[in-house]
């Protein structure tokens, strides 16, 4: 152990024997929240994917509902194909190995890039020069539009974030209402290793002006998969 | 209902009718009025000028003057924070330290007192003009008070109350901050009396005598038809006291 | 740059007046406010979110001995390596030495206002690292040799004209002031650096004690590619970004967004507890925080003062602040800022050289009432001033003019007599602003003294008026 970090600890266990002239919090506070959040959360399924959607839309992220995975494979090569897209990246869930065979018939000249198969050293060169990706995430949160993907396998991460566009498969069973309630299901060994995105990267950074796609995607859309 | 007055200094000096008009209003609500003869100044400049040892006797001799009071009303809201939230952070006499914590519950702001504590919530008077509110930052953050001068207000006949923009910013005053950040207060007054004269009203009034003050001092200054009146002012005048 | 807060009155004056800086200043404080208060109306519970958020922040303040070693042992659990920094010089050296063991040649850095503390790009360049701010905020200003005028907005106080005109100078571009266009060449020039970095150097918004990992909260992806790309990461701390675990964070994401840009919530989160190259096959293989000091501990003495540990650098004090928004953030003299910055600036620099700092406030308040952690701002400022004075800091005169004064309200006699002669005694004249003051009475007229004043007209009136009102009655 350094001597620094000792000092240090000293000094604060030093200074925190002294009581705190702090006021206290009034009484009630949780119980408040609790029930306000109640009250302002959406009472059932279709309610929070609605509060989802809006909310993305707010966050000029692009919210698809689809019902079944071939309808997602017809707009997502749509569009790719009014983009000129020129290779996709795929995460490598099986689901999403699965969509991306059937994007393959409908657009034959489509580069594929598998992230598991790419060696490390070129990974993030090759993801970076990436049109967009496929990908998967765990969670869904409804009162914000925010998309969590846990970092707990051997996933891809870099495919979150270097393409341009992403193109993200949420299904029903991800949906949760609000923050408090992802951080109370995730378990901390989870949650330790943890991705948030909400809506395309962006900055304001001139003239509080609000550009899309700053060192991130300029785009995300989701394909909310409501199959029967 | 008796009231015992608190005059801070620029009340006494440089505005004793807006003093005398709380007087009057008090009286006409039937408070038993009674001035502490012997009290100075609370010590508001020099606390907020970092100054704490230096106005402890000052404070303590206020204790002890107005200890006894059944109610404490005055016509600040700063002043009346002084002694309600401040003298909690002066290191005064131990025996006095009960006196202070109870007096901090007696002494009022004039709105506040006249809402809160004696129940009016009309004052049956007339003013015919346009008035528009400075929130001071005293009496609105640290004493609460917001909706009982408005309240008040409205209740005047013919009084045509206007909002104007950003009623509760800063005027600037501060206090010392004033001619220590002479050039930063002058920038600040100067955007309150722009939002004061875009609202249009022809006077503006608050519940402290020096952002008034501060704001006639510019208003006047600079020729700006708006005139600042404090509101006991207007509410005497209303019931014609 | 180089500031200092000793001159801040002189940097007041010349900032009221650049006009260029006022509106850019106030259109960027205006915007932000605006959509705080439609974010923050959305969430019926923010009041009560705000007094959990101090409840956490005073719970972990008043532990955090026992909060550091808990994050201690988790860091370790998670591969993460701490180092611990008493002072800025041992943060500079802990950095400087693991970037010369990695032969560092190229850092990326994220937006860190801890680093700003020790002035860690100067240190870094100096000795041969290229370091590259990587916030476009943060990179503008880098390019103009300044630093960020602002906690969450670096470059607020610059018009588009002038970051066109310094990316034409400084990067050999075409000149442009489209800001897309500007962002699109940042994002080229960083882009490349992102993925040829030997190390990225980010800041750290939340340390979360249960877990060993610290939370980044950012808009543009660059903290992301920062944390995320090169083989090494540093976060840099200060000791006070502790939470106890993930619940408490839910209540500082939601607080966090709405008072620094009005989101609900930001685009990225970024929660990282140890390297995970052995699993993923990409990203950090190292991970390494420094835990920094620097005058915390000392803040954390104080049983009142310590309440400005619970800062979470949101901005929202500096975006309410009358008078920030007049003058910017350079006006204050350090790299903290506004209401916030005026009370962390005597405390980190001492009060000899933040003598003037608690002083360049209204004490109006606005910033208690916004901010999301609850932190009395004008009550600290007033028990900063109190230090200043009481270590004989504040002017001769002005001491000397308090004790006169003070002398006098002692004794009701005396004090009436003086404030009699207001000509003679103006000097002594409690708030003595009835005659003229320096600065003061140049833009605004002065109220007529009373020389009678309301006591004598009080006494005199009593028996006669009453009547009256009570007739009129």
């Amino acid at each position: 152990m350094n001597s620094s970090r000792d000092k240090i600890l000293n000094a604060v266990k030093e200074a925190v024997k002294i009581p705190s002239r702090i006021p206290e919090k009034p009484e009630g506070i949780n119980a408040k929240i609790a029930e306000s959040l109640k009250s302002i959360t959406p009472k059932d399924y279709a309610g929070l994917r609605d509060q989802f959607a809006k909310e993305l839309d707010i966050v000029s992220g692009e919210f698809v509902l689809v019902k079944s995975a071939s309808e997602l494979v017809s707009h997502l090569s749509g569009d790719m194909k009014s983009k000129n897209f020129t290779s996709l990246a795929v995460s490598d869930e099986i689901s999403s190995k699965n969509i991306a065979s059937h994007i393959k018939k409908e657009l034959p000249e489509l580069e594929f890039v598998f992230p598991a198969d790419l060696a490390p050293e070129q990974k993030k060169n090759k993801l970076a020069k990436t049109s967009a990706a496929l990908v998967n995430i765990d969670f869904a949160v409804a009162d914000v539009a925010s998309l969590a993907v846990l970092i707990d396998n051997t996933k891809s991460l870099f495919i979150h974030y270097l393409p341009d566009c992403i193109y993200v498969v949420v299904k029903p069973e991800q949906i949760l209402a609000n923050l408090f309630e992802l951080f109370t299901k995730v378990p901390k060994e989870k949650a330790k290793n943890m991705l948030l995105i909400t809506g395309p990267s962006r900055t304001a950074d001139i003239e509080k002006i609000l550009i899309l796609g700053a060192h991130g995607p300029r785009r995300l859309v989701v394909y909310w998969l409501e199959e029967k | 209902m008796k009231v015992a007055l608190f005059i801070p200094c620029l009340s006494e000096h440089l505005y004793p009718q807006s003093a005398l008009s709380m007087v009057k209003v008090l009286r006409y609500i039937g408070a038993d009025i009674e001035y502490v003869d012997n009290q100075t100044c609370c010590g508001q400049p020099a606390f907020n000028s970092g100054y704490r040892k230096e106005i402890i006797p000052i404070a303590e001799r206020f204790i002890e003057l107005f200890k006894d009071k059944e109610y404490i009303v005055s016509p600040s809201g700063s002043c009346t924070a002084m002694v309600r939230i401040f003298y909690k952070e002066l290191d005064i006499r131990k025996d006095l330290i009960k006196a202070r914590d109870e007096l901090s519950n007696k002494i009022f702001e004039f709105t506040e007192f006249l809402v809160n504590i004696a129940g009016v919530d009309k004052l049956e008077g007339q003013f015919n003009h346009s008035v528009t509110i400075h929130d001071s930052c005293h009496s609105l953050r640290e004493l609460g008070v917001r909706e009982q001068p408005r309240k008040l207000l409205r209740s005047v006949k013919d009084l045509k109350l206007i909002e104007m923009e950003k009623s509760d910013t800063c005027c600037g005053f501060g206090g010392t901050f004033s001619y220590k950040f002479a050039d930063m207060s002058v920038a600040m007054v100067a955007r309150k009396c722009r939002y004061i004269n875009e609202c249009g009203a022809e006077f503006v009034t608050s519940t402290d005598s020096s952002c008034l003050m501060n704001i006639d001092g510019y208003l006047r200054k600079h020729k700006f038809k708006t005139k600042a009146i404090h509101i006991a002012d207007i509410l005497a005048q209303s019931l014609n006291l | 740059m180089k500031l200092s807060p000793l001159k801040t009155k002189k940097y007041i004056h010349n900032a009221l007046k650049d006009e260029k800086l006022l509106s850019a200043v106030d259109k960027a404080t205006q915007t932000a406010l605006k959509k705080r208060e439609d974010k923050k109306d959305q969430i019926p519970y923010w009041e009560e979110l705000r007094y959990k958020a101090h409840h956490i922040k005073k719970n972990v303040i008043e532990n955090l001995d026992k909060y550091l070693e808990e994050f201690e042992k988790n860091c370790l659990k998670n591969g993460i390596h701490l180092h611990w920094a008493l002072d800025a010089e041992e943060a500079r050296q802990i950095i400087l030495k693991l970037l010369r063991d990695k032969n560092a040649k190229t850092v990326v850095k994220s937006k860190s206002l801890t680093t700003e503390e020790f002035h860690l790009n100067d240190f870094l360049t100096k000795n041969g690292i290229e370091t590259l701010e990587t916030d476009l905020g943060e990179y503008i200003v880098q390019l103009m040799d300044q630093i960020p005028s602002h906690l969450t907005a670096p470059a607020l106080h610059l018009s588009r004209k002038e970051i066109g005109g310094i990316f034409h100078k400084k990067l050999g571009i075409k000149y442009t002031e489209d800001p897309t266009e500007l962002m699109t060449i940042a994002r080229n020039k960083l882009r490349e650096k992102f993925l040829t970095a030997d190390v990225g150097i980010s800041g750290v918004n939340f340390a979360i004690a249960d877990s060993g990992a610290v939370c980044v909260v950012e808009n543009e992806a660059n903290a992301r590619l920062t944390v995320g790309v090169p083989k090494t990461h540093i976060a840099v701390m200060g000791i006070e970004k502790l939470l106890p675990g993930f619940e408490e964070l839910a209540t500082f994401l939601k607080l966090l967004g709405p008072s620094a840009t009005g989101q609900k919530a930001t685009v990225y989160v970024n929660i990282i507890g140890g390297p995970l190259f052995n699993k993923l096959q990409e990203g950090p293989e190292e991970m390494h925080i420094v835990l920094m000091d620097n005058g915390r501990s000392k803040i954390l003495a104080d049983p009142q003062l310590r309440e400005t540990l619970f800062c979470i650098r949101c901005g929202a004090c500096l975006n309410i602040c009358p008078i920030y928004q007049q003058i910017g953030g350079h006006a204050y003299g350090w790299v903290y800022m506004g209401p916030i910055g005026i009370t962390l600036i005597p405390q980190y620099l001492g009060d000899k050289e933040g003598k003037y700092s608690p002083f360049v406030s209204s004490l109006c308040g606005a910033c208690y009432e916004i901010c999301p952690v609850r932190i009395n701002i004008p009550h600290h400022l007033l028990k900063l001033r109190n230090r200043v004075v009481d270590k004989g800091y504040s002017m001769k005169v002005e001491r000397f003019g308090i004790n006169a004064w003070a002398f006098l309200a002692k004794r009701p006699l005396l004090y009436r007599f003086a404030t009699w002669f207001p000509g003679k005694f103006q000097l002594l004249l409690p708030k003595g602003r009835a005659f003229p003051v320096p600065g003061y009475t140049r833009e605004r007229a002065l109220g007529t003294f009373d020389l009678k004043g309301f006591r004598k007209r009080f006494l005199k009136l009593k028996n006669s008026d009453y009547q009256d009102i009570k007739q009129k009655k």
